[in-house]
């Protein structure tokens, strides 16, 4: 290629990172070398760090600073509700809204066999043992609506209704505040699908 | 509906092209690869999508550029008029944006523009292998009803999944399980998809049968019917469904591979009760296709409060005058249409004077 070589090896492992093409890989390449040392040393830094601190929570598996994260160790939160979500960035946005006080879990995944990840490679035992362990009044399943959302919402709803606890799949339909003339036909279409009386 | 503006660039044999069609019957006259059939393919294009006769997008490249750029213009009266911009490039997926919106989604796309093409061999739809009859379903549905292109999309996404599954299920812990939610979701989505295919098959056989035996002046009476492996006598189709899954379940799971749904299912034409793919001339399924496709424009009409617009690939010379008179009958100021031919020796006056006649050559299109 035509970078010098410690270059081509930035840009090589800027290109693995996901979302990053061949051009933007190039051009943070380029604005890396034209930062400073401090700014790079704290770059570095933050990428160390949330290696060795970053743990996942041992009761809902989301990412966390210590063994249990803030959310499950937080007195505030109401624990005999779960939201049942695929993955860490789906609290997030759930957490922005700040009107959701229960508690989470991530399974890490939907069932794909397509992607080869089945039942077994989600986080779907620990979450029957947080039921089976008493306390549990309302699951939330809160994975996308998609083919495979559902599917694990289907499948999820299947085995955890028999362990005795109220479970809900959360509502789909216009995006509040949004332009009817916007929305695509899928989303119309499923928002007057599960319309309601006023 | 009419086409108003037509822009071309580097489609086909199309360097650059901008054409604005009449409202009523366009006549093209060209000699062979000249451009015609690419000039109906743009439109067809626009309206659904994709073409009929290119196998990847890349194929309506011309031939060295990069991209194409298919841009056309269309009067509704039921809706609001639009403009669809199509870019079709070597290596990249086709961008579509309507009003310069750009879409994502087929099923946004596909129905804006209503198109009925009819090909030089239509009793391909009769004797061919069952996928295209099918796809003519799909289709023509699709056109009608964006929700089932979404459908269609959503069956398609379960059934590789559930493909998946199956030729694994022994490697699969959990397999039955999942198996049983695939199950539940591909009936669902399969039942609704074979509800509105019966349901349009009745409609369009309906209109075909009274076009069919007026053309055959009483003699022959066709029919139409779907067939499936599921029983879709019953009133749940979504039960029926899901009961053939539970009976072929162990054969599924030995050869890896769904065996019953939408996606195995056909249609039989019959004349007099007779299979025609088996039993009809070459003719008597050319007119089957003929009254078939002449249905499909009443009901594109009756469904989309306008009249679609109608592309005729070739099909005049060959049709004798009762056939010519009942493509004349939509043709003459009832619908926009485009119809090539190599010469305008294939036509007679009372045609020729119905339309305006464009000359196609070396991919340019004149005026006469």
């Amino acid at each position: 290629m035509h970078y010098a070589r410690p270059l081509a090896k930035l840009v090589g492992a800027l290109e693995r990172l996901p979302g990053i093409g061949p051009k933007s890989a190039q051009r943070l390449a380029f604005h890396l070398l034209h930062i400073s040392e401090d700014e790079t040393r704290s770059l570095i830094e933050a990428i160390t760090e949330v290696k060795e601190k970053i743990t996942q929570c041992k009761v809902c598996y989301n990412f966390a600073e210590a063994d249990i994260c803030n959310i499950c160790s937080s007195p505030k939160r109401e624990k005999d509700t779960i939201c049942v979500v695929a993955e860490p960035r789906d609290i997030i946005a759930i957490e922005k809204t700040n009107e959701f006080r229960g508690t989470y879990h991530v399974l890490q995944g939907v069932i794909s066999p397509m992607d080869g990840i089945g039942p077994d490679m989600l986080r779907i035992r620990e979450l029957m043992a947080r039921i089976t362990g008493g306390g549990i009044k309302e699951i939330i399943l809160a994975t996308n609506p998609t083919i495979e959302g559902d599917t694990t919402a289907m499948y999820l709803a299947g085995i955890l209704k028999p362990l005795g606890v109220k479970v809900t799949r959360i509502a789909h339909g216009m995006p509040v505040g949004g332009d009817m003339d916007y929305a695509d036909q899928a989303t119309l279409i499923r928002a007057l699908e599960w319309r309601r009386e006023i | 509906m009419y086409l108003t503006r037509l822009a071309l660039q580097n489609f086909r044999n199309f360097a650059d092209l901008l054409f604005h069609p009449e409202q009523g019957l366009n006549i093209l006259i060209g000699r062979n690869a000249q451009g015609k059939t690419s000039l109906l393919e743009a439109v067809y294009l626009a309206a659904t999508a994709r073409s009929w006769r290119a196998g990847r997008d890349s194929e309506m490249v011309k031939w060295k550029a990069e991209s194409a750029h298919v841009e056309a213009c269309v009067h509704r009266e039921a809706r609001n008029d639009i403009d669809i911009d199509i870019i079709l490039s070597r290596n990249e997926k086709k961008q579509i944006s309507i009003n310069t919106i750009r879409q994502n989604r087929l099923s946004d796309v596909i129905g804006q523009v209503n198109v009925v093409l009819i090909e030089p061999h239509h009793e391909e739809i009769v004797r061919g292998e069952p996928g295209r009859r099918r796809r003519f379903l799909d289709l023509e549905i699709s056109q009608i009803q964006p929700r089932y292109c979404l459908l269609l999309s959503n069956y398609r996404r379960i059934l590789d999944q559930r493909n998946r599954l199956l030729r694994e299920m022994e490697y699969r812990p959990s397999g039955s399980g999942v198996l049983q939610v695939l199950n539940e979701q591909l009936a669902s989505y399969g039942a609704e998809i074979i509800e509105r295919r019966l349901a349009f098959v009745d409609r369009i056989s309906s209109i075909a049968r009274v076009i069919h035996s007026q053309i055959t002046e009483g003699l022959e009476e066709m029919d139409v019917k779907y067939v499936s492996k599921i029983d879709i006598s019953l009133p749940d189709i979504k039960e029926s469904f899901q009961t053939r899954l539970q009976e072929i379940g162990s054969e599924e799971i030995r050869r890896g591979v769904t065996l019953v749904g939408p996606q195995r299912d056909d249609l039989v034409f019959t004349i007099n009760g007779h299979d025609a793919r088996t039993y009809a001339s070459q003719g008597q399924q050319r007119t089957i296709g003929l009254s078939l496709f002449l249905a499909e424009f009443e009901v594109m009409e009756e469904e989309s409060k306008e009249p679609p617009i109608v592309l005729l690939d070739d099909v005049m010379t060959d049709l004798d005058e009762i056939r010519r008179a009942h493509i004349f009958e939509i043709t003459s100021g009832r619908c926009q249409a485009f119809l090539t031919a190599p010469t305008k020796k294939s036509f007679d006056e009372t045609l020729l004077s119905a339309g305006k006649i464009f000359i196609v050559e070396e991919g340019r299109v004149m005026e006469e």
